[in-house]
């Protein structure tokens, strides 16, 4: 194999847009623990604690994920995770629109209560679902160009 | 290539092919592990346990407001007035500034029972921790007996720009002397503050209030309703109508045009 074909390319795209996203969503706000609590809270769908804890963790999971489909590392685990994450988004805020709840969805920092007029949530659902479109083709392929899995595990890992 | 090499190369490549496939599942297995430990380790760090010196306030139980003026010892069926605020927030210093005299007059008189939230919602945007270190530099005050001098003081220092840094660390001292305290009394506040004594109950208040619904500052509460302060303070002059304000307090009764919607 010495030349990337083109689903190969494909995948090479599909990891930099979910990989890249996640990096700089979850480095944005990795310094503000408080903020991604309330962030999470606002969604009003977990117990407020509970929502605390995964405000505190979400941040890290996203940097780690990010940077391992950024690097083509474990790419169908790290892709299945991405995958995972960009559904709960999805439901997430479909469940605060449906709800008539009126928050940020926090994805980038910020969260929280906005007024009713300054929601985004048809735009933010459909970035996210985009998002796990690239997630399931990495998890149904996870070949790709110029990636460490490749050049750590060599073909093999095609297969897996 | 003969038939017999292509063998041969077919059984070298076989097994590092199954070799190949396991170190990829193990290594997946391997990095959610990783990524577990990891972030549960950070997570255990960022619970927001203050560290150092961890105290209620003299009679508040955690999650609870202060009643700065409780000596006042208003009647039973005075109206509670429920008083959230950020030392951080320019809408809060805007309140405290047009609204804070009548309101801490009313409650001095015994008239309401003035309950005060400190929340820390600058924190959550901004991050940092200045909003509960300055809540909790005020409880201080209150430990005092400065409550109403030093939250006057604080406010009007309170920094031009929302940013993680905050209030600088002098500001809580200039403020503290602005209230008027000296000798030894400065140094017992400055150690209480410097302990950060009361910032867990800071955080454990803005916790238990947004759980309870109030996730912005300034909010007034007035026996229940949520009272639109600024329907008191006349846009264009700025003046404000002490006369509705003090009714509208003694009497616990909110016009319904200046119930806040939210």
């Amino acid at each position: 194999m010495t030349r990337a074909h083109v689903p190969d390319l494909v995948g090479l795209v599909a990891r930099l847009l979910l990989g890249g996203v996640l990096l700089v969503a979850g480095g944005l706000k990795v310094g503000n623990p408080l903020g991604s609590a309330r962030a999470v809270q606002g969604y009003d769908v977990m117990p407020f604690e509970v929502a605390e804890y995964i405000g505190y963790a979400l941040p890290w999971i996203e940097v780690v994920v990010g940077l391992l489909l950024v690097l083509g590392l474990f790419t169908r685990t790290s892709s299945l995770l991405g995958t995972l994450l960009m559904v709960a988004f999805v439901l997430g805020i479909t469940q605060a629109w449906v709800r008539g709840l009126t928050i940020d969805c926090g994805c980038f920092g910020g969260g929280g209560q906005v007024d009713a007029n300054e929601t985004e949530y048809g735009r933010e659902i459909a970035r996210d679902l985009g998002l796990a479109l690239c997630g399931v083709w990495l998890l149904v392929r996870p070949r790709t160009a110029y990636s460490l899995d490749r050049y750590l595990f060599g073909d093999a890992k095609e297969r897996t | 290539m003969s038939n017999q090499d292509r063998k041969a190369k077919a059984r070298a490549a076989a097994p590092s092919t199954g070799k190949g496939a396991n170190a990829a599942i193990i290594g997946g297995v391997v990095v959610i592990v990783a990524i577990v430990l990891v972030v549960g380790a950070v997570v255990v760090g960022a619970v927001r346990d203050g560290g150092g010196a961890s105290e209620l306030p003299q009679g508040v139980a955690a999650g609870e407001p202060l009643e700065p003026y409780a000596d006042a010892d208003p009647p039973k069926d005075a109206p509670v007035v429920d008083v959230y605020e950020d030392f951080r927030c320019p809408a809060c210093q805007v309140y405290e500034e047009y609204l804070g005299g009548t309101v801490t007059e009313l409650a001095r008189d015994g008239k309401i029972r003035l309950r005060i939230h400190l929340k820390t919602v600058i924190d959550s945007m901004t991050g940092g921790e200045s909003s509960a270190i300055a809540g909790s530099s005020a409880v201080c005050a209150l430990d005092q007996g400065v409550w109403t001098e030093y939250h006057e003081a604080l406010f009007a220092l309170q920094p031009e720009s929302e940013d993680r840094t905050g209030f600088a660390e002098e500001a809580y001292t200039k403020a503290a002397e602005q209230a008027g305290l000296s000798g030894e009394a400065l140094d017992e506040w400055q150690q209480c503050t410097d302990d950060g004594t009361y910032v867990d109950y800071v955080q454990g208040v803005d916790d238990a209030t947004t759980e309870d619904g109030i996730r912005a500052t300034p909010t007034v509460v007035v026996d229940g309703t949520r009272f639109d302060w600024s329907s008191v303070i006349d846009q264009q002059t700025g003046e404000v109508d002490t006369k509705t304000l003090t009714e509208i307090l003694t009497s616990g009764d909110v016009p319904e045009d200046m119930v806040a919607t939210q």
